[in-house]
């Protein structure tokens, strides 16, 4: 008994992957009280290295566990499907898959530069907007009209004199103008631009209101 | 060959399927992914949390896992990206210094959270250091200075070896036997 403790404090410090060492593990992993006899060898080195948090929660690898076995088990091996897929792909495989790769990387692009959202306030690098009056409002208006590519793009007029709304800086587009969304996805596609924010980089395209009276 | 190499077995036995194997890699660095949240949240309850939650990214990503940095590096990374993220959805403000990922394992355990800590688990801790200390000492001399040289010098049995000027063998079987008698100081605490 004693001997197996010996060959588990063994191979938490110098393991190999030999015979011997393999056969502890696989005890190790299969039997709970080993584990935790590791967990307690554990926590004399953290606590020598004065690596303990200032509060332990006993039993807090028996919750993430808990969670774990909600998870599906991983699985790198692969499925057979997958091997007959592949087979006699060769060199066309090899030529076409960076080019997809290049491809859905552009759809992708297209995709999230016409997702537009402006914040009230918002100082994102350059970015802001200028302020509106009733005839540039109608403007916007029109531009409202307009379809775009994808339901996530969602503008909404902003009040005249102000770039706030209900819903902020946002213009609702309808699809019913297909010239009128080709040039304004034209000017998105031309014109987008990264600012940084909070969560990360996001897209952004410039859009600027004028004063229709002038 | 050391303790890295069972991490890379460890991992190869997770991403075939078995979650048992999991377990170890979460006993193990446990106490280390805490520390290093604590760095960027205060609430210790909360360091747990968003432990549990790093562990669950780790190994909802282990499947992606090559081994091209150490398993503990990545995990720390992963660790110290969900505390973040966890600031950040909570509006928090920034912790008062950096920590650079690639120091976060000579963290040492100084945190300044005590005026938050449950003072249950606050004896808990306290009584598994004293209680690890008083093993130490009451040692002999040769096992408190193998499993000193190992855990707190972090050297090799080789040079463990050299420096006691003993066979490996001799150097393997005194640090598992301090280990042992600490062990059974402790268990009572933790059962």
């Amino acid at each position: 008994m004693s001997e197996q403790r010996e060959k588990l404090s063994a191979i938490m410090d110098d393991f190999e992957p030999s015979t011997e060492d393999m056969a502890t593990l696989d005890e190790l992993v299969g039997d709970v009280n080993e584990r935790y006899r590791m967990q307690r060898y554990q926590l004399i080195g953290d606590t020598l290295r004065n690596e303990l948090p200032a509060r332990i929660r006993p039993g807090f690898a028996a919750d993430v566990m808990a969670q774990i076995e909600q998870e599906p088990a991983l699985s790198t091996t692969p499925q057979p499907a997958d091997k007959e897929d592949r087979s006699g792909a060769g060199l066309w495989s090899w030529i076409f898959r960076p080019v997809a790769g290049v491809a859905v990387a552009a759809a992708v692009a297209v995709v999230t530069i016409t997702t537009l959202q402006i914040q009230p306030g918002a100082e994102t690098g350059d970015q802001t907007v200028a302020h509106t009056d009733p005839a540039a409002d109608a403007k916007v208006e029109q531009l409202a009209q307009m379809p775009v590519l994808s339901n996530n793009v969602r503008l909404v007029s902003g009040n005249a004199g102000s770039i706030s709304s209900s819903d902020g800086m946002n213009w609702k587009i309808k699809r019913n103008q297909p010239d009128v969304q080709s040039k304004l996805n034209t000017y998105l596609i031309n014109h987008n631009e990264y600012a940084p924010s909070v969560n990360g980089i996001i897209p952004q395209a410039r859009v600027v209101g004028f004063d229709g009276k002038n | 060959m050391g303790s890295k190499e069972i991490d890379i077995e460890l991992v190869k036995r997770v991403q075939q399927g078995d979650k048992a194997a999991f377990d170890v890699l979460v006993q193990k660095y446990q106490q280390k992914v805490v520390n290093l949240i604590s760095r960027f949240v205060s609430d210790p309850s909360e360091c747990y949390d968003v432990a549990q939650e790093a562990f669950i990214k780790a190994y909802r990503a282990l499947g992606n896992f090559r081994g091209d940095s150490q398993f503990y590096t990545w995990l720390y990374r992963i660790a110290a990206n969900t505390a973040k993220n966890h600031l950040a959805s909570q509006s928090r403000k920034t912790p008062t210094y950096a920590v650079d990922v690639d120091d976060a394992e000579h963290f040492t355990g100084e945190s300044g959270l005590k005026e938050y800590t449950n003072p249950e688990n606050m004896l808990l801790t306290d009584e598994i250091k004293r209680t690890v200390y008083a093993a130490i000492e009451a040692l002999p001399e040769d096992l408190k200075s193998a499993i000193t040289l190992r855990e707190i010098e972090g050297l090799s049995y080789e040079d463990i070896a050299q420096v006691m000027d003993c066979p490996i063998g001799t150097v393997r079987s005194r640090i598992f036997r301090a280990r042992d008698a600490i062990d059974k100081e402790l268990r009572p605490l933790l059962e």
